[in-house]
């Protein structure tokens, strides 16, 4: 078996991503949202990135996340998903674009570029200019996996349990197993090919 | 792994963490050694600024007023609904009678303190939505807007 079994996310034992889901069933009824999921929600996306992005101080990264998070809730209705594993992947596209729009924001004459909305009207705020290519790089192998393996993927990625995995797929935990065996060479072979190659030397 | 570790190993471990200690063995813990040290420093705010920033963020989107935060048009389809599901009721019935008035008066967007009463006293017959009253009122005006 490649990947590991966990399912929670490292830090209390509890799998993220039924409370994710809850999270985002309370959010399609218009319901309002508990204090302590949100926050919940928070610390777990500000975990999901603090790799992908670099930021020159804390509360720059933490204004990435605010502004992530405000631009999910102003585009909510666009957000189809159901799953941690389609939210996980929204807000990794989301805070991406963001770091994007900062360096362009922070370069040149500070203007926007005909044509191209900016990330946030409202706030403006994230300052993260630099970004981890080599993820970036891991993260378009992700999304060039077949689909079945994507999806599982990227529920490992935001820590769903794999037992609910495998339940919510209707397959058996072998089968989970086998797939995640396959996706796994083929994200090394994919990295290889964008010439990750370089044979490691241990000190 | 019966593969010599490559750099694209490296960037697995630091983004899959524990979840490939497995594939890996006993070389996981060095590759996650090089693959921390290369990260260039991850911002790692600590714990008590992170939960302070999600509750001011929550404050700031009023995340606790439910349906409030909708715009219009999903709020009149979901008031719509709300009224066409408890049409039976008394204080709901006067709802969409002074909306057909409202409407066929072609009146502005406004509530005057009898019709207020009339959308409160509905607001309150219905079942709870997790829908603020402000919400509920902003849904009927976007309605007879329509």
């Amino acid at each position: 078996m490649y990947l590991q079994k966990k399912g929670t996310d490292g830090k209390d034992g509890t799998g993220s991503g039924a409370i994710i889901e809850a999270f985002l069933r309370q959010i399609r009824s218009g319901a309002a949202i508990e204090e302590s999921v949100f926050v919940h929600m928070y610390e777990q996306v500000q975990r999901w990135f603090n790799k992908f992005a670099f930021c020159r101080r804390g509360d720059d990264y933490l204004d990435l996340i605010d502004e992530a998070f405000t631009l999910f809730f102003a585009r909510k209705e666009h957000f189809r998903g159901t799953s941690a594993g389609e939210f996980y992947n929204y807000m990794k596209t989301t805070v991406r674009n963001i770091i994007i729009n900062s360096g362009r924001r922070g370069g040149g004459d500070g203007s926007i570029p005909e044509g191209h909305d900016p990330a946030d009207p409202q706030e403006n705020t994230a300052r993260c200019i630099e970004r981890n290519m080599e993820l970036d790089a891991l993260y378009a192998c992700i999304e060039a996996l077949e689909e079945r393996q994507r999806v599982i993927v990227s529920e490992i990625l935001a820590g769903t349990a794999k037992g609910d995995i495998a339940r919510k797929l209707q397959i058996s935990p072998g089968m989970l197993s086998q797939i995640l065996a396959k996706a796994m060479p083929m994200m090394r072979s994919c990295l290889g090919k964008k010439g990750f190659t370089r044979e490691l030397v241990f000190g | 792994m019966k593969d010599k570790l490559t750099e694209a190993d490296r960037i697995i471990a630091d983004l899959f963490g524990e979840e490939v200690r497995e594939a890996y063995g006993k070389d996981f813990d060095r590759l996650k050694k090089m693959a921390d040290t290369r990260s260039k420093d991850p911002i790692r705010p600590d714990t008590e600024s992170v939960r302070a920033r999600a509750r001011r963020l929550y404050r700031k989107l009023a995340l606790n007023q439910g349906l409030s935060g909708m715009d219009e048009g999903r709020l009149a389809v979901t008031v719509k609904k709300l009224v066409m599901e408890n049409s039976s009721k008394t204080e709901i019935r006067n709802l969409a009678e002074l909306m057909r008035n409202k409407q066929k008066a072609g009146a502005g967007a406004s509530l005057d303190e009898k019709e207020r009463a009339v959308v409160e006293r509905a607001y309150h017959s219905l079942p709870q939505q997790g829908m603020t009253l402000a919400a509920f009122s902003r849904g009927v005006l976007a309605l007879m807007g329509k």
